[in-house]
């Protein structure tokens, strides 16, 4: 009998390979041309590691910190998201910027793998401030004839859609070797930010 | 049988293992371009070493039979450490017989698993961190060479992994006794051709 946590995890690693399948063709025009604003907006994080391996471990992260937790990073991640966009029309990108970016990666990766619980201040804080940072660098991207009202909200769709699917996945876990393959998970994200922050700074 | 049954991941150990051994004469013939490309160059580099697949899934069959929490603590533990090896080769720190150290790996992990050797956790993890750091380090220093690092150091990272869940998976018929006199078979084997390797450095 296939219980019902296999089969989430076997629709999660379908939809990964759906994406991973999709990725090569779309990656190599990167800002992605031929499609609508709104999608160009969704593709655009999923089609660069810099922000999908963060993003999952942010999502894997929010699962293991319990419900309420989880549900503020849901609503307050998209909206840090398209603020942080949403900045990034008015401002000039800091330089540092991309340097931030990338060590969020090994930080998130790491509080995945040791399964760290915060509290729900850290989190919120955690939360809104890679959201900033990553809308900063994604809403820099977006060129002059793209609409920024459509190419905004499909980040923030984009982003929902991830750290629900990652969250649910880590909420729908029972068995203690499955939470296990999720610290697995997150020391493998965290093995690749350190390897690349050595080679970038 | 129904207890072979109700553990699937066995069952997909052995598929990944023999895809994971079918796979290195089709992308060869591919010319890695793109995102894509650069994660399949990373993923195939553990791949195509035997040395590397030995050793790794010799880590994962050793883990399984030393049980928890050694079975959980070494796949996490792993690419952390690994990582560390993996920073030197990229920042090119000189590192001597990275490929004698791999081999090395192959030849004492399978000992290890031969004897069924049960050293304390921490001996244990040092061990396997020790070896960690020269895999790592081979990996590592194509890193920089990559037009995308973040999905080399993916592709390879991931293979590593899966490479570990290969011998978990290989490992969990360590329950019955005839598995586990399989295993000790294994692991001479997996020592037997790390000492090839090794005499073959030297030679």
């Amino acid at each position: 009998m296939i219980d019902k946590t296999t089969k989430k995890i076997a629709f999660a690693v379908a939809l990964a390979s759906l994406i991973a399948l999709l990725s090569p063709s779309t990656a190599t025009a990167h800002p992605i041309k031929g499609v609508g604003d709104f999608y160009a907006g969704m593709l655009h994080p999923l089609t660069a590691l810099e922000f999908l391996l963060p993003w999952i471990a942010l999502s894997l992260f929010a699962g293991q910190q319990g419900r309420r937790a989880a549900l503020l990073t849901l609503a307050l991640f998209p909206l840090a998201l398209m603020s942080g966009a949403g900045l990034s029309m008015i401002l000039p990108s800091p330089t540092w910027l991309s340097a931030v970016d990338l060590a969020i990666i090994p930080i998130l990766g790491l509080a995945v793998a040791s399964a760290i619980t915060c509290s729900s201040t850290v989190v919120v804080i955690l939360v809104i401030a890679v959201g900033l940072l990553h809308g900063m660098a994604n809403g820099s991207e977006i060129a002059s004839p793209m609409s920024p009202w459509r190419f905004i909200p499909g980040l923030a769709a984009v982003a929902i859609l991830v750290l629900a699917y990652g969250i649910g996945l880590v909420r729908s876990l029972k068995k203690p070797w499955t939470q296990i393959a999720v610290r697995v998970a997150g020391s493998w994200i965290a093995a690749v930010g350190i390897m690349v922050c050595a080679f970038k700074f | 049988m129904r207890q072979f049954r109700r553990e699937p991941l066995t069952g997909v150990a052995l598929l990944i293992i023999s895809s994971a051994l079918l796979a290195p004469a089709t992308v060869l013939a591919h010319n890695p371009a793109g995102v894509a490309g650069v994660f399949a160059s990373g993923f195939m580099h553990p791949l195509t070493g035997i040395d590397h697949i030995l050793a790794m899934v010799a880590v994962g069959i050793w883990g399984a039979q030393l049980g928890a929490p050694a079975i959980w603590a070494l796949p996490v533990a792993f690419p952390l450490v690994m990582s560390v090896g993996g920073a030197m080769g990229v920042r090119g720190v000189p590192l001597m017989g990275v490929e004698i150290g791999i081999a090395a790996s192959a030849l004492l992990l399978g000992l290890m698993i031969f004897s069924e050797a049960r050293p304390p956790l921490v001996a244990a993890a040092l061990l396997v961190g020790f070896f960690a750091i020269f895999h790592g380090y081979a990996h590592g220093t194509e890193l920089p060479h990559a037009a995308n690092p973040l999905a080399y150091g993916a592709g390879f990272v991931i293979a590593t992994g899966m490479l570990h869940v290969s011998g978990i998976g290989l490992g969990l018929v360590h329950r019955w006794p005839k598995g586990a006199r399989a295993l000790r078979l294994v692991g001479a084997g997996i020592s037997l051709a790390g000492l090839f390797l090794l005499v073959h450095h030297f030679s």
